[in-house]
């Protein structure tokens, strides 16, 4: 089975080695040890991990949201974009949070938080909301940013939008929030959209409309989309290109075929398998031990190997490499090194994947 | 082995309202004239969105809240109504919950020695200290956590150990009902595995019955083995695994079941699911009747409703 | 042959959990509070406040009402300070010391109108001050604390009676009562830390109550309930203890209003009784002499403001170190 879509080349993101530590009363922790990812235009990226696996961490950097003891120790974030007709690239990491706000956030990037709840302003009507980004970045009346808010709402799919741009957000339902929260996400025409969980919070009949108007949007638009997630079932919908992230490293990527057909790192076979679907009909679930390790100590060698049945001897002592399995599949794992044992990924899973290949032709 | 019907009914609810007044003239009703029973020895999932109701039916079976109306019957005893002291006491030592926060359902000011013997200090069910000692480091064994970490706080452990510290406190009551309340809701995917191993396995060696409150049925599925769908306050439909994933007759099942992502990115992204709008298709739960399809699987429809909805099943 | 790095390390199924977090959650308390280099100071001047208090009135052969009429208004002369000029004994170049022939005598915050010294009066003072404030608060917390705990649990028409009776007391105006007290009680300790408790303990109940409001619904709350736990010891255990950080912060906080409040009522002479001293009733000597003796106000005064100002910077450092919602990631 062949991908349907064709992603271009331009590349709008680019996240180079970036690590970055927080320091604590009880230490320096250390949640990305080096992330390296690219976005391009038109793509859906979704970043997959677990509590820990910082996640959260790389995507509030892109947006330049930086906590008080937040350090950057290296790497770069290199966002290309227009301006005046003119191309540029700038790194992302290297502004202030002062100037991420004035520059980019809103007008070039922009965020759908997890809790449609708490990002809207209770005080403020949705009208105001709405049009806040708009008249500060594109310079627009309060009538001109008004009629546009209306046709935003109405765009995703608000049944009145004349009356909710009047209304207070509590008048409005989780599902119809969230809506309101893409439409000031997008309403400046943003290159890079970044969706942190936006579907977490919501009942799940709810979930996939949500989804598949963000789709939308970004098929309009042309808007390039990072996901945030630990559903592998939202990232099946949406996403183009999938990375997982583990202990502040990314341990496998590709194109989402190549992860749900073809994974190779046994953490991701642990992710898939940990979701029972509707077939599943073995008597446990299997499930990853333990827990994912403390960052605020020193990681020797991969930071799965304790939890890792598949860990090899080497796999406590030196991090594993980076290997290239395709032109848009990588892996981080020793097994993939020419002398270790080959390793099939577990009955469980090939039997799903027969399944699913199944469903598909 | 005997089949799901003959098993022994522990739970039997009868006629549950839980309404909350709000002020002199409106009434929230959670729970509208709910009917339902849980077998010894099995799963019951209990399936619904946010405002469904499904925790509130939770809570007035453990009388955290006083029940509007209805009965409750445990073992044939029945626990509505008045409290007293006895049926306090019988409610505490046969059923207990297991909660959905990891952070607030245990006491951050309290070692987890003392959070699990919490039930056991509150019914004087030991003699001695070291009675007690035991009996918490044999239950912390038994969820998988190490009996050295019994003095230290919550806040030391990640949320599924905390999770696993909720279990050992209910069951170290040797209850013979445990209600999980969206018990792993709040937990990363590859820990919700874990913590459903454990309760799978403590189902096995006890004998416990749970009635698995949640809104992800595809959890529910791998767990459950009788499932009731509600929606509004009211079930809309209830059966066995088999009744409701392959021959549910509810449209508001079958938006559910449609609703469930499948985790296949060449199919997924172009299926679409299948919506249920209550007021567009003029159904009132109020004027349903109770349908039984078979021994095991009730509709909450009207007859033309029923018709309706059959009919199209069968096409 | 084979390289032993890539064979498989064999794991037992059996997996030891770790169990997260190094820091005792005092000690990481503790190491937030020190950082705070306006709570250090603030604590270390209390503590200097605290010495004074308990061995001052000791520390040289004077008591505070040791009246020495040829002594009057003395100015103050600190051995020692005395060589570099200041706190030398002099007023306006005039030695006063040498003019009343007692070169061999120190008072080192000089002497009141009726030649008591000032800095045993001083340290008196202070004493009294710091108890007053200090059984308030005390009783400010005990009342108030069991008051707001058993309003907010119970909640319903027990919390709406509890709250009226508060609102009505807290309507008097505290100045009323206490100058009706000093008639029925004769003026003293006692009637000053009557007055005080009348109405104090409101707003500690107040947070009290609104903490236990929201504890109330917390999921551990329940999990007691259906455990069994009965209601006093789920007040004490479960609800007190997730308090104690505001209470004790605001305890302490209500210590300056306490000084402050003795203090005034002092100045205004409805405090303690001379020939006892509390800060307040210092100043208000001094102040009676600001133009000609400006020492006997300056000195109360400045350690006064001191006071306050350390109590303030230490309860906003232990805030700020106790407050769990600060995201120390």
């Amino acid at each position: 089975m062949e991908e349907k879509k064709k992603i271009s080349d331009e590349v709008v993101l680019d996240v180079k080695d970036v690590n970055i530590s927080f320091k604590t009363t009880v230490g320096s922790l250390n949640a990305i040890r080096g992330v390296n990812f690219t976005l391009h235009r038109g793509e859906t990226v979704a970043i997959v991990g677990e509590s820990g696996s910082g996640k959260s961490v790389t995507v509030k950097a892109v947006m330049g949201i930086k906590s008080a003891n937040e350090r950057v120790n290296a790497g770069e974030i290199l966002y290309t974009y227009e301006e005046n007709g003119q191309k540029k690239t700038v790194d992302l990491l290297k502004f202030s949070k002062r100037e991420m706000v004035e520059k980019f956030n809103g007008k070039h990037i922009a965020m759908v938080f997890q809790d449609p709840m708490t990002a809207l302003n209770p005080l403020l009507t949705i009208g105001a909301q709405l049009t806040e980004g708009m008249r500060k970045h594109l310079k627009l009346s309060k009538e001109e940013a008004w009629k546009k808010g209306e046709e935003l709402l109405r765009e995703v799919g608000i049944p009145n939008p004349a009356l909710t741009m009047k209304s207070y957000p509590h008048q409005l339902s989780g599902g119809m929030r969230q809506r309101v929260v893409i439409a000031i996400a997008i309403s400046c025409n943003p290159d890079v959209l970044i969706c942190d969980e936006p579907t977490t919070a919501l009942d799940v009949t709810i979930q996939a409309k949500i989804l598949e108007l963000i789709q939308e949007m970004q098929r309009k638009r042309n808007i390039s989309v990072i996901y945030i997630t630990h559903d592998l079932g939202v990232v099946a919908k949406v996403a183009d290109f999938v990375a997982v992230m583990y202990a502040g490293k990314i341990v496998e990527k590709g194109t989402a075929y190549e992860i749900y057909f073809k994974p190779r790192h046994p953490y991701t076979w642990g992710l898939l398998l940990a979701m029972p679907d509707l077939n599943t009909t073995d008597e446990r679930l299997y499930a990853i031990p333990g827990t994912p390790p403390n960052l605020l100590k020193k990681i020797v060698g991969d930071a799965f190997a304790p939890r890792n049945a598949y860990a090899l001897n080497i796999d406590f002592e030196e991090e594993p490499p980076v290997y290239r399995l395709s032109e848009t599949h990588e892996v981080s794992s020793w097994l993939e090194h020419p002398d270790a044992p080959r390793v099939e990924m577990p009955e469980a899973l090939v039997r799903r994947i027969e399944r699913m290949e199944k469903e598909v032709s | 082995m005997s089949t799901f019907v003959e098993k022994e009914i522990l739970l039997e609810v009868e006629g549950l309202k839980q309404y909350f007044p709000i002020d002199n003239k409106n009434t929230v009703k959670a729970v509208d004239d709910v009917s339902f029973m849980v077998r010894k020895g099995t799963t019951f999932g209990l399936v619904g969105e946010s405002g469904s109701g499904k925790s509130t039916i939770g809570r007035s079976i453990i009388r955290l809240y006083n029940p509007t109306d209805g009965t409750i019957k445990l073992n044939g005893r029945e626990i509505s109504g008045r409290m007293t002291a006895e049926k306090k006491h019988f409610l505490t030592t046969n059923m207990q919950m297991i909660f959905q926060d990891p952070m607030a359902s245990l006491n951050p000011r309290k070692k987890v020695i003392d959070i699990v013997a919490e039930g056991l200090d509150a019914n004087h069910l030991y003699k001695s200290k070291k009675e007690r000692e035991e009996k918490v480091y044999a239950m912390l064994e038994k969820v998988g956590l190490n009996h050295e970490q019994a003095n230290r706080y919550p806040h030391m452990f990640s949320g599924g150990q905390r999770q696993r510290i909720g279990i050992a406190r209910a069951i170290i009551m040797e209850p013979e009902l445990i209600i999980a309340d969206e018990c792993i809701s709040a937990l990363d995917v590859s820990i919700q595995a874990q913590v459903i191993n454990i309760m799978k396995e403590l189902q096995e060696e006890q004998g416990l019955t749970y009635l698995f409150i949640a809104h992800d049925l595809a959890m529910v599925k791998y767990i459950s083995d009788y499932i009731g769908v509600i929606h509004l306050g009211h079930f809309v439909e209830m059966g066995t695994k088999e009744d409701i994933f392959n021959h549910a007759v509810h449209p508001y099942t079958k938006s559910l079941l449609s609703a469930i992502p499948e985790p296949n990115p060449v199919t997924e992204p172009s299926r679409r699911a299948v919506s249920y709008d209550k007021k567009a298709e003029g159904v009132d739960y109020t004027k349903g009747k109770k349908h039984y399809l078979s021994e095991t699987h009730m509709v909450l429809a009207t007859d033309e409703e029923l018709a309706k909805w059959t009919g199209a099943a069968m096409h | 042959m084979v390289d032993s790095r890539y064979t498989f390390a064999n794991q037992d199924g059996i997996y030891k959990d770790e169990a997260f977090g190094v820091v005792a959650s005092w000690k990481e308390t503790l190491i937030v509070f020190s950082r705070n280099k306006g709570a250090v100071f603030g604590v270390i001047f209390i503590l200097l406040m605290v010495i004074l208090a308990v061995f001052g009135p000791t520390m040289n052969e004077y008591t505070y009402d040791y009246v020495q009429v040829d002594r009057q208004n003395m100015p103050p002369r600190i051995p020692g300070l005395e060589k570099l000029g200041i706190f030398d004994g002099t007023t306006k170049g005039v030695d006063i010391y040498e003019l009343k022939g007692c070169k061999d005598e120190y008072y080192w915050f000089g002497t009141d109108t009726l030649g008591r010294d000032l800095f045993t009066r001083f340290c008196q003072g202070t004493r009294i001050s710091l108890i007053v404030a200090v059984i308030s608060a005390l009783l400010d917390l005990v009342i108030g604390v069991s008051y707001g705990l058993i309003s907010g649990y119970y909640g319903g028409k027990v919390d709406m009676v509890m709250q009226r009776i508060t609102e009505i007391i807290n309507g008097i105006p505290s100045l009323v009562i206490v100058s009706l007290l000093v008639v029925v009680m004769s003026p003293g300790l006692a009637s000053i830390i009557v007055a005080m408790t009348i109405s104090g303990w409101i707003g500690m109940s107040r947070l009290v109550r609104a903490n236990t409001l929201r504890l109330k619904a917390s999921e551990h709350i329940m999990a007691s309930k259906t455990l069994g736990t009965g209601t006093v010891k789920i007040l004490f255990k479960e609800i007190f203890p997730n308090l104690l950080s505001s209470v004790i912060v605001m305890a302490m906080m209500s210590v300056p209003g306490a000084i402050f409040m003795e203090s005034f009522l002092s100045f205004v002479g409805l405090g303690i009784p001379a020939p006892q001293a509390s800060l307040g009733s210092l100043i208000s000597d001094g102040y009676n002499h600001m133009l000609m003796y400006p020492y006997q106000l300056a000195i109360p005064a400045v350690f006064f403001a001191l006071l306050m100002i350390s109590l303030n910077l230490a309860g906003d450092g232990l805030r700020d170190a106790l407050d769990p919602k600060q995201k120390r990631v």
